[in-house]
């Protein structure tokens, strides 16, 4: 898979057609894939593919407007690539999309924080994924260790592409089991887990600079005329800032996990991301990113929404 | 001594100083009676409790014992709430901070002041100062252009000047208005019109980045030196004291190694102003 | 060098807590202990740094009570007193140099100082280094005792300590310890040379002085090119400190808060014109480098990076500042 993506992008490059090759390469923590932009053909040879590469590439986009991209894409990302078309962020004809049937991606930074001692190298093999320690070789499963959108994902394979890398994969499909588990909670767990998840965040806005969805360039959560939130720690702001931004997401949201992967605290946010998607979803039968035509759900993201329906 | 603790002062006085609201200036006194003493060029933080600080150029001179004045242009949060208040309203000063003009360097020099719409400021401060020690100065040069003349601030200052003698005042406005005899085009037309001597001067310029992008040509043409010439730099600012970091250009803090520089030292810098 | 055997810490602990707070090392950050067995953590690297304690991420710098046109307010000035039990030398030398920052100069920052100067260091040798450490790169390495107030190392099951500065002396001298052994100290210099060998140490000669020529460099494009403008690199950095300001405003009353702020964000330089002194995240790439590698030694005369290694672990698209370094290094300066 590596030595055709390698192949695609190289004569891309050559013949001119692209400027850049959106992809990934080998970072230099264990488990990371990490996004890379190749420019020339030499460094189309550090390009690689696994399922550790957990950032949606769509996010950086909209930053090369200007020129000709290629972009390896999975099926969230194709999605994201809908909504941002249909909100006028980019353009299709400027994309060529090198599509990737996806197993799945890895929770790569719970993984890497579970093992608690340094990681000499990571293999996949026969569903499992390998940890070799500087004392122990240990063994997991990788769906134990799937990202809770892949678990249930649809829509695996790109909704459209240019090329496609490797054979179509069946999805694994399954609903929101997820969701539907928090909601048979009662009221006092659910808001208990909330709040949990909710004071870990730092703030750092990593969830939001990785969100493909996200890019508006004066966010709410910025804005001092009028203030939606405050500065500081308070536990309100924090739950408001994440709920507020959930409610922004909803329509656009296409569920790839980016979000929830990247946190430095380990804040679960894809508990919220499913739940609106499920309703979405249960309530008008809509599901984003599948229609570069449709305009997205909310047209409009209005700021006196309570959100009261979300929890 | 805590420098984030401002001094409480009192609005003397408000007064809106453009024919379109937007300029406003304020006259405040301490609560505890006691003036701050400051060079001009320098800036305060003012408070307006609830909604937050933000830096202003010290608009008044030093030996105007009444108050200071800030000219204060609404654009956002603590500037809108600024324009809410009227006399008797309690503010917060940190100050003075920044490091102000070269005065003292100034001294038995010809001094060309040139400014344009409202960063006149800290440029009446200037002016004010070097009137008041006169002696100590060789030719004083003030150039001061505004779109139209309902923008000119501090008319009564600049009527003053013009009755003065000892003081050479040329005010323009971009096009022509009724009733407007003085010079018509933008401060670089003007500069080059009026052509100070180079000779044992120093020109200070503040403005507009457009109206400065353009005046530095017309300068270095009239034989300015790139040590001669200052400029009072605008950063987004919080701590004032060089502590919280987002003022840097390189290795400076605009707020205290700044916001005074001359372009020999501006020269030197990255130009992230 | 006293020692202690590590089933007896309960003798310097007590010693410690009548000082005030124990913090010791927990996985996600340093917490205050409630029995002594906690001084025994095993956590090498912990992930927020102890900067949290001294420039926590949000503080009240004052409160302030609104009547109609007048206003009055108070300072809110929080202390800490007590002692960091366990913090690395990488983490000692980052409070030095934030330091340099809050206490340097006309303006001290006396909510910063009044922590610090309430604060002891205990310092720990760092046994366990891990890839991402590179600390030796910087003139110093995981035994280096010189940024805390007492500093010690444990070898096998015995704790050896000393105290370095006067203050760290006091509170060794009144400890009711022994002298360490010959064959400990013996020991000691073993582990040190070669824990210290274990760390990988970059080659950073003459770094400053070539960035100070590639402020219009294309390899800034590069760099930032996967960025996401995010502020974890820094806000985990033991040595970042920028900070923002604002006003909390409730109905009557409200308070200035200080919370952290980081200058791979946009707002950071975002003026009211809408001007933006660095528009790209290129800019703002050299800048937190340019802060750290050029403008430090400029102000300081040393590096603004102890090579803790945080930035590349949390960055979410695993940027590392060490092969950027290394670009950088590896950079042919056009003319
Ligand atoms: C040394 C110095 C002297 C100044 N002198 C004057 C003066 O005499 N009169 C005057 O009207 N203005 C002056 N300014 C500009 C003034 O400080 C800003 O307009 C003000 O801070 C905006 O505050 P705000 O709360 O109203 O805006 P906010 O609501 O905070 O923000 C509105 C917009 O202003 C931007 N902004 C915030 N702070 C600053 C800042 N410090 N500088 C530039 N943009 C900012 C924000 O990014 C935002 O886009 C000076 C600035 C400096 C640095
Ligand atoms: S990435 Fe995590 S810590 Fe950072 S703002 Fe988002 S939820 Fe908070
Ligand atoms: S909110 Fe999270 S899951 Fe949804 S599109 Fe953004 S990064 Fe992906
Ligand atoms: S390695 Fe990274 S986190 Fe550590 S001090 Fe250097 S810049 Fe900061
Ligand atoms: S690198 Fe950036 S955030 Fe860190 S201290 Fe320097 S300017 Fe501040
Ligand atoms: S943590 Fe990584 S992505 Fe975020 S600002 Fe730093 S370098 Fe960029
Ligand atoms: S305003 Fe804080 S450093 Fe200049």
């Amino acid at each position: 898979m590596v030595k055709k993506i390698r192949e695609i992008a190289r004569k891309l490059l050559e013949e001119g057609k692209v400027d850049v090759v959106l992809g990934y390469e080998k970072g230099t923590e264990p488990l990371s894939e990490r996004p890379f932009v190749a420019r020339t053909v030499e460094e189309v040879e550090r390009l690689t593919y696994s399922p550790f590469a957990i950032q949606n590439l769509a996010t950086y986009l909209p930053r090369f407007n200007n020129n000709k991209v290629a972009i390896l894409a999975r099926g969230c990302t194709t999605r994201a690539i809908n909504v941002l078309i249909s909100e006028g962020q980019i353009e299709r004809d400027k994309i060529y999309v090198i599509g990737i049937p996806c197993n799945g991606v890895i929770k790569t930074r719970e993984l890497r924080e579970s093992i608690g001692e340094e990681i000499e190298d990571v293999s996949i093999q026969n569903g499992e994924i390998v940890i070799k320690t500087t004392t122990e070789e240990k063994k997991v499963k990788f769906e134990d260790w799937l990202n809770i959108s892949c678990k249930y994902c649809e829509y695996p394979n790109p909704l459209f592409y240019d090329v496609l890398v490797g054979e179509e994969v069946k999805p694994r499909g399954g609903g929101y089991p997820d969701v539907e588990d928090y909601e048979k909670l009662d009221e006092d767990k659910r808001w208990e887990i909330f709040e949990a998840e909710m004071s870990k965040c730092v703030r750092c806005y990593a969830c939001r600079q990785s969100c493909p969805m996200c890019y508006c360039e004066h966010c709410f959560v910025d804005s001092t005329e009028p203030r939606w939130v405050e500065p500081g720690f308070d536990k309100t702001d924090l739950e408001s800032w994440h709920l507020i931004r959930v409610l922004h997401m909803a329509g656009r949201c296409v569920d790839c996990g980016t979000c929830e992967l990247v946190c430095p605290e380990g804040v679960k946010l894809l508990f919220l991301t499913r739940k609106v998607a499920r309703d979405l979803k249960r309530d008008f039968d809509y599901v984003s990113g599948l229609n570069p035509e449709k305009p997205p759900f909310f047209g409009e993201f209005r700021y006196d929404d309570k959100g009261d329906f979300i929890l | 001594m805590n420098p984030y603790a401002p001094e409480l002062y009192r609005i003397k006085k408000t007064v809106f100083e453009s024919d379109d609201f937007t300029l406003k200036s304020f006259l405040l006194e301490p609560i505890d009676g006691n003036m701050m003493d400051f060079i001009p060029g320098q800036f305060c933080e003012i408070s307006v409790f609830g909604k937050g600080e933000a830096p202003f150029g010290i608009a008044s001179a030093p030996h105007e014992k009444e108050g200071l004045l800030f000219t204060v242009n609404r654009v956002g949060l603590v500037t809108g709430a600024l324009h809410e208040m009227e006399e008797g309203h309690i503010v917060g000063i940190r100050g003075p901070l920044g490091n102000g003009y070269p005065v003292d360097e100034f001294k038995g020099k010809n001094v060309v002041i040139i400014g344009g719409g409202f960063a006149f400021t800290t440029l009446r401060s200037l002016t004010l100062y070097l009137l008041e020690n006169r002696k100590d100065y060789g030719k004083i040069t003030v150039i001061y252009g505004a779109r139209r003349p309902g923008l000119l601030l501090y008319k009564e200052d600049l009527a003053n000047w013009e009755k003065r003698g000892d003081i050479e005042l040329h005010l323009t406005v971009d096009t022509e208005f009724p009733e407007w005899d003085k010079h018509v085009g933008f401060v670089p037309q003007v500069l080059e019109k009026v052509a100070p001597s180079p000779e044992n001067a120093y020109a200070v310029v503040c403005g507009p980045p457009v109206m400065i992008k353009f005046t530095l040509p017309v300068l270095a043409k009239l034989g300015f030196e790139k040590d001669k010439v200052y400029t009072s730099l605008e950063r987004r600012m919080k701590c004032g004291i060089g502590k919280c970091g987002r003022c840097n250009i390189g290795p400076y803090y605009v707020c205290k190694d700044g916001p005074v520089f001359s372009l020999a030292q501006l020269e030197k810098l990255p130009k992230e102003y | 060098m006293k020692r202690v055997p590590l089933s007896e810490l309960e003798r310097i602990y007590e010693a410690l807590k009548s000082y005030g707070s124990v913090w010791v090392r927990k996985k996600n950050a340093y917490e205050t202990a409630e029995t002594p067995e906690e001084l025994l953590s095993t956590v090498s690297k912990v992930k927020k740094p102890a900067k949290f304690i001294f420039l926590p991420e949000e503080e009240p710098l004052l409160a302030f009570v609104q009547d109609g046109k007048n206003v009055t307010f108070q300072e809110v000035i929080r202390e800490a007193k007590g002692v960091i039990f366990g913090i690395p030398p990488c983490e000692a030398k980052a409070i030095s140099l934030l330091d340099l920052n809050f206490l340097q100069g006309e303006g001290e920052d006396i909510y910063y100082k009044k922590r610090r100067e309430n604060v002891l260091l205990f310092g720990l040798a760092c046994l366990a280094p891990d890839s991402r450490c590179f600390c030796t790169t910087f003139g110093y390495g995981p035994f280096t005792e010189s940024f805390t107030d007492i500093f010690g190392v444990v070898v096998d099951d015995v704790l050896l300590f000393e105290g370095i500065t006067e203050k760290g002396k006091d509170l060794v001298k009144n400890l009711d310890v022994e002298d360490a052994k010959g064959e400990e100290l013996k020991k000691l210099e073993a582990m040190k040379k070669e824990i210290t060998e274990r760390v990988k140490k970059l080659d950073i000669q003459g770094i400053q002085e070539k960035l100070a020529r590639m402020m219009d460099s294309e390899i800034w494009d590069k760099i930032s090119s996967s960025c996401l403008g995010c502020g974890a690199c820094t806000y985990y950095c033991p040595t970042c400190y920028c900070f923002d300001i604002q006003d909390v405003e409730r109905p009557n009353w409200g308070y200035r808060l200080r919370t952290w702020d980081s200058c791979m964000f946009t707002l950071y330089t975002l003026e009211g014109s809408g001007h933006n002194p660095r528009p790209e995240l290129k800019y703002r790439w050299r800048n937190r480098l340019m802060h750290k590698f050029n403008y430090y030694p400029v102000l300081y005369q040393e590096f603004g990076c102890v090579g803790c290694g945080r930035c590349i672990e949390v960055c979410p698209v695993n940027i590392d500042i060490r092969e950027i370094l290394m670009e950088v290094k590896n950079e042919p300066i056009r003319a």
